[in-house]
């Protein structure tokens, strides 16, 4: 028993030692091109993206892995479309895009051809939507269980995934693939066990191990590692049925190509097992094969990979999201920042983008909006001006109450259209900060202690939780204090009036000499499409003309004057955190 | 426009106090002013008789009743007339308007303004350079200065009281606190 843990163990680190020599899961060239020449189009192309998620295995892999962090487990790839920021999925798709880029231009796959393995995963997966949508509610499937109906979209993705480890090996290490299957061919051996001799392992152990790193839900980990066996010795079954009856399906069929030859067991016999009829049976046959065409070509499968139009669409494409960056930069920049291997992908982006666009500036969109800032601003005062002080003066001579306050009413508003032209431009053009040592308890304690007093009045509570020994941060105190007020602010107003807790809290990192400062608010949250513009000028959560909208954007600008970085998390219902990172004092 | 220089006797009598004070005064420096040309006749000019009053807190009187003089260095018209408008319905200011720094320049020198409202952003320089310049004239030391100006940013604002700017007041101003301002620099 010890010894098969033991073996157990070791063929894991095995298959671990050979996951992490893959690096970032890469799918097909021409479907990493179709997604970038679709993104650099337009980046909110979201539903068009989807479709061609929903057809990649690897695509959908990587979605449903990063779907997996989040708390409600097992996410479907819509329901991760629906809650997921789009942000989180877009880097999830890019990172997976970028990795398939295939920069050899005669990269051999040796006899093997992936497109064809595709479209078996394809067809596997358009067999066992279409079969499950056939038991629901139809008959008494044997299948998955009797009080459970199979879910279509959990089938479809069942039957998609259910080849991961062999899809990563063909991607992977496509020759010894190849030669494996030879294998099984001319030795008339068993698929796996071909496998087994090349590699030490098979594609159903490699993928339930991938599966399982990825964090993909354990009723598909089941399925991919399981697909070769006899469900009917299982006692938990899931979607396993339906997907090995789709798969034999497929094969009969000749549709796609996935190496196992192994055509013992009969479609027709386990359609009756799992509670289809015969006539079932024949409609599947004639629509798939048509319905898989149609995925094939929206996937671009057959088309030939042209790397060079792919670094094309990424250059387009980081040139369009260095122009959105005011919205997208820092979420993306913090969300790929989080993902174990950013660092590898931003490295390659920087790479393509100083190869393919050499004259990409960031920061000019920075500064034209700063120029056009200050040039509205200063034209806008004079005339302003002249408004509020006639104002004035004609309101001093006016004895008709009712026209004396409307006069002023002309004084205050253009007052006030002076001070958004002047907030914006602090917003976009910070002053130059006078950095120097700061101890920042004091100013936290002090504001969280005001903002304390605010949320009293509406039965909240503000709870200020720093370390003992706060070291000294580089920053000028002043910029630092308006930013934490205006992000306390927001908190303050994020609680809508309903009791809520504001906690403030703080992280020192010696070792990358930087604190984080946390303010997470209990309130209402922001939807992703909100969250997204939160740093964006004039963008205001609260109705009109309660706030201008500036508070964020200007506490953004001045932490990042002051060389520190700030972002946000919010969830509609739970709350928003925002972070600051501020560089400390260096002999603090 | 009123008178620019004095006579000792004029301003013997303005001060309420003896002729031979003002001369002996005068003599002694602590009265500045010149001799007419070709003569032996003292001239005070009125800024000079204004100071020594001041210094030796003598009532200012009929000098203190006078128009004071405001020179509005502007480039924009319509701030000009409003500014003008202010001043003139409050009925003690003079006003003279110019619009650039260079003008200006010439203009102080002749007009001896009391009160120079400078916008900071001249179309050929910037008004601490005009603040500096009325600033190194000793002539000039009295004349007040309150600049005005739309976009400017905090540090710019403390270089310019650091050039010798008396206030600043941020456009849209408002057009009580600025007379009112005006008022108080001038001890009215």
């Amino acid at each position: 028993m010890a010894s098969d843990q033991d073996d157990i163990a070791s063929l894991d680190s095995r298959l671990d030692s050979f996951l992490d020599a893959l690096g970032p899961l890469s799918t097909i060239s021409a479907v990493a091109r179709l997604v970038l020449e679709l993104l650099a189009e337009d980046l909110n192309s979201t539903e068009k993206l989807k479709t061609i998620v929903r057809y990649d295995p690897i695509l959908t892999a990587a979605v449903l892995s990063a779907a997996a962090t989040h708390p409600e487990k097992s996410l479907t790839l819509d329901q991760a479309w629906q809650i997921l920021p789009s942000v989180q999925i877009l880097s999830a798709v890019l990172r997976t895009a970028v990795a398939s880029i295939d920069v050899q231009p005669h990269h051999q796959a040796g006899s093997l051809n992936r497109a064809e393995l595709w479209r078996h995963s394809l067809a596997v997966a358009l067999i066992s939507r279409a079969a499950a949508q056939r038991l629901t509610g139809e008959s008494e499937p044997l299948a998955p269980k009797p009080d459970q109906p199979p879910k279509p979209e959990r089938a479809y993705t069942a039957g998609l995934l259910h080849d991961l480890g062999k899809l990563v090996l063909s991607m992977a290490v496509p020759k010894s693939l190849s030669r494996a299957w030879q294998l099984a061919r001319t030795g008339g051996q068993d698929l796996l066990d071909a496998e087994r001799r090349v590699f030490d392992f098979d594609h159903t152990t490699l993928g339930r191990r991938l599966a399982r790193n990825l964090h993909l839900p354990a009723s598909l980990a089941k399925t991919i590692w399981l697909h070769h066996h006899p469900w009917q010795t299982l006692p938990e079954q899931s979607y396993l049925p339906l997907v090995i009856f789709a798969d034999t399906l497929a094969r009969q069929l000749a549709l796609g190509e996935s190496g196992n030859l192994d055509l013992s067991c009969d479609a027709a016999e386990l359609a009756d097992q799992i509670g289809l009829d015969s006539e079932c049976l024949t409609d599947l046959s004639r629509s798939i094969p048509q319905e898989l065409d149609d995925a094939v070509r929206a996937l671009a499968l057959d088309e030939p990979a042209e790397p060079q139009r792919s670094i094309q669409a990424l250059a387009r494409l980081l040139s369009r999201i260095t122009k959105l960056h005011a919205q997208l930069k820092d979420e993306l920049a913090q969300q790929l920042t989080q993902l174990a291997d950013a660092e590898k992908l931003s490295q390659r982006f920087a790479e393509i983008a100083r190869q393919a666009a050499p004259k990409l500036d960031r920061k000019t969109l920075d500064t034209e909006l700063a120029q056009v800032a200050a040039g509205a601003a200063h034209e806008l005062n004079n005339p302003l001006a002249v408004i509020a002080g006639r104002s004035q003066i004609l309101a001093k001579q006016e004895t008709d109450p009712r026209k004396k306050k409307t006069l002023e009413l002309i004084g205050s508003q253009a007052r006030q259209a002076s001070d958004i032209a002047a907030e914006l431009l602090t917003a976009v053009q910070p002053p130059v900060p006078s950095p120097k040592p700061t101890q920042l308890e004091p100013i936290i304690r002090r504001l969280c202690a005001a903002l304390a007093g605010k949320a009293q009045a509406g039965d909240s509570q503000v709870n200020c939780d720093l370390p003992s020994h706060l070291p000294p941060a580089f920053i000028d105190p002043e910029m630092f204090e308006q930013s934490l007020l205006e992000v306390l602010k927001n908190a303050l107003a994020a609680l809508a009036d309903r009791p809520g807790t504001i906690c403030v809290r703080c992280r020192v990192d010696e070792l990358q000499e930087k604190l984080t400062l946390e303010v997470a608010d209990s309130g209402i949250g922001m939807d992703p499409a909100v969250a997204r513009n939160a740093f964006v000028p004039f963008f205001s959560f609260a109705p009109a003309g309660r706030g201008r909208g500036l508070g964020l954007t200007r506490a953004k600008a001045f932490i990042e004057a002051n060389q520190g970085r700030l972002w946000l998390r919010s969830h509609p219902g739970q709350g928003t955190t925002v972070w600051m990172a501020l560089p400390l004092a260096k002999n603090g | 426009m009123a008178k620019q220089a004095y006579s000792t006797g004029e301003a013997a009598q303005i001060c309420g106090i003896s002729q031979q004070t003002i001369i002996r005064c005068f003599d002694r420096g602590q009265l500045k002013g010149f001799l007419v040309p070709g003569s032996k006749f003292r001239r005070i000019p009125r800024d000079s008789l204004i100071k020594f009053m001041k210094k030796n807190n003598i009532p200012l009187g009929q000098l203190g009743s006078a128009k004071r003089k405001v020179l509005i260095v502007e480039d924009d018209p319509e701030i000009v007339d409003l500014l003008t408008d202010m001043l003139t319905r409050d009925g003690r200011f003079e006003t003279k308007a110019t619009d650039s720094g260079y003008k200006a320049g010439l203009l102080t020198q002749k007009f001896r303004p009391d009160v120079l409202i400078l916008d900071y952003l001249l179309p050929d320089i910037n008004g601490n350079v005009v603040c500096k310049a009325v600033r190194n004239n000793p002539d000039l030391a009295d004349t007040k200065i309150i600049i005005v100006s739309g976009v400017i940013d905090k540090k710019q604002v403390k270089q310019l009281f650091a050039d010798g700017a008396d206030d600043f007041f941020q456009k849209p101003f408002d057009v009580d606190r600025l007379l009112d301002r005006i008022c108080v620099l001038l001890g009215m």
